[in-house]
């Protein structure tokens, strides 16, 4: 591959990073699709990855309702599709859940 | 300056719950309304039909231009479905000013629609969230809700701004939609009862969201040169212009819209005018950070500045600068495809005079729409321009 085709960019490396980060903002999800099989509520963070780059999935380990998430470190997990779940995607595609870290 | 293209009539359907009503059904209403305020125009007249309607499964129906266009006696011309989420009815309209651009028609359609009502909230959402990228934003728990709130959540944090002001939007375009019988939520309400409605996605809240809405609405254009044919006071759109961006989570730069600073920037130097030169603006509020956010990137107050404007009262109807008199996605409704042609229509209303005198913006003579599709992955811009 030689630009990656989500931004074009042409700086392109395979290799192996830690996926830890940290909450750049975050919501708690009330009202939900009925296409995610996670039922409301639940709270979505987006991640700035230390490496560069963000990504979005939904918090876990996080305490108390209300809390202000922003600035905590989190490392992101991949988590493959149960099985037995309607799946309508070109290739398997893990989901992204992001783990809080402790202090 | 040469105008591009030249409105001489237009319509809307009623926006709402609309039981019972196939999506063709609609747009033979806006249809209708455009044909019999413009008595010299005849529908063997009208070369193309371009029409904005998001989503096929709706009415698990692809492919609606041409069965929309035939079945209401446009046989045989070109018509074609375009989908920018949110947007598709500007992109519609965009083609259209471009299709009348290139010389190749005389006399064409902009039309918008989306049926949404008849299925089930939650599945509603999950048809609209499609608008987000599906492995990285759909797939992880991501609505469209959510992504705003998550944009409002950053703009709160970082500027002087809060939940009141975000509902000082709903309550201005609650005002302005009371007083529009197109309107889906014709409902006076208080920043008191935004701020105790329900959340939705924190911090946005249910009277911070537009309402999923049925609704039709359609625009005539023509070359600008034919348009004293069919009219005598037609509208011109002095400016089209239309940026994209990759979706939310790919970008570097996650508050605020490139896609509207770029398309923007394109439109104010085709008009040849500025922010303080537009009269009135009909911008995207499908949620209400989208209008603050808005104000900014259209460049009608300085970064971090928007909530000033509010304090002040300066988008209100009777304000320095009027901001969704019809009331906005946010009151109106959201027919999703049929927001863009909608605020054309509005726009066309209130140049030529004929708005209800509560939400009329008085001596307007130019006037700007703003159409997002989905988190501000496609933007359209257009400026018009009441002739003489
Ligand atoms: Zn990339």
């Amino acid at each position: 591959m030689e630009s990656c085709r989500i931004c074009a960019s042409a700086n392109l490396e395979v290799k192996e990073v830690p996926m830890t980060g940290a909450v750049v903002t975050f919501s708690e999800v009330v009202v939900g699709s009925s296409g995610y099989p996670l039922k409301p509520p639940y709270t979505l963070a987006l991640i700035k990855l230390d490496e560069g780059g963000h990504l979005i999935g939904v918090l876990r380990g996080g305490g108390e309702k209300g809390a202000d998430w922003v600035g905590k470190r989190v490392k992101v997990i991949f988590e493959a599709v149960a099985s037995g779940e309607k799946v309508i995607q070109p290739a398997p595609w893990p989901r992204v859940f992001a783990q809080m870290l402790s202090d | 300056m040469r105008p591009l293209a030249s409105i001489i009539t237009a319509g809307c359907a009623k926006y709402g719950r609309r039981d019972g009503l196939y999506a063709r059904e609609l747009l033979a209403e806006a249809l209708d309304e455009a044909f019999e305020n413009c008595p010299r125009l005849s529908r063997a007249d009208i070369d193309a039909f371009y029409l904005g309607q998001a989503f096929e499964a709706f009415e698990h129906q692809a492919n609606t231009a041409p069965s929309s266009a035939g079945g209401y006696g446009f046989r045989r011309i070109p018509a074609i479905r375009l989908d920018s989420v949110s947007s598709s009815g500007a992109s519609a309209l965009r083609q259209a000013v471009l299709g009348i651009r290139s010389g190749e028609y005389d006399v064409v359609i902009a039309a918008g629609v989306e049926k949404m009502t008849h299925v089930p909230t939650s599945v509603a959402l999950d048809v609209i969230s499609m608008a987000s990228d599906r492995p990285f934003e759909q797939w992880n728990g991501v609505t469209l809700a959510a992504i705003n709130a998550m944009m409002a959540r950053m703009y709160l944090r970082d500027y002087k701004a809060t939940e009141e002001h975000l509902a000082m939007i709903a309550v201005k375009n609650h005002r302005n939609g009371f007083y529009n019988p197109k309107a889906h939520l014709r409902r006076i309400v208080t920043v008191a009862e935004v701020l105790a409605s329900k959340a939705v996605a924190t911090p946005l809240k249910l009277l911070d969201c537009s309402p999923i809405s049925d609704g039709a609405s359609c625009v005539v254009l023509c070359r600008p040169e034919l348009a004293a044919r069919y009219t005598d006071c037609p509208v011109d759109i002095v400016a089209s212009a239309e940026a994209t961006d990759l979706n939310f989570v790919f970008r570097e730069q996650l508050l605020g819209f490139e896609a509207t600073r770029v398309a923007a920037a394109m439109a104010y130097a085709q008009a040849e005018a500025s922010a303080d030169k537009v009269d009135l603006f009909e911008v995207h509020d499908a949620f209400t950070i989208n209008e603050l956010l808005a104000y900014e990137d259209l460049g009608m107050c300085a970064k971090g500045s928007a909530s000033r404007l509010l304090e002040n009262s300066e988008t209100s109807v009777g304000g320095r600068i009027p901001v969704n008199p019809s009331g906005g996605l946010k009151s109106k409704g959201h027919p999703v495809g049929s927001s863009g042609t909608g605020q054309a229509y509005e726009i066309f209303l209130q140049l030529t005079g004929r708005v209800e005198p509560e939400r009329a913006v008085k001596g307007a003579h130019t006037a700007l729409s703003h159409s997002m599709g989905g988190a501000g992955e496609s933007v359209q811009v257009h400026v018009y321009r009441k002739r003489g």
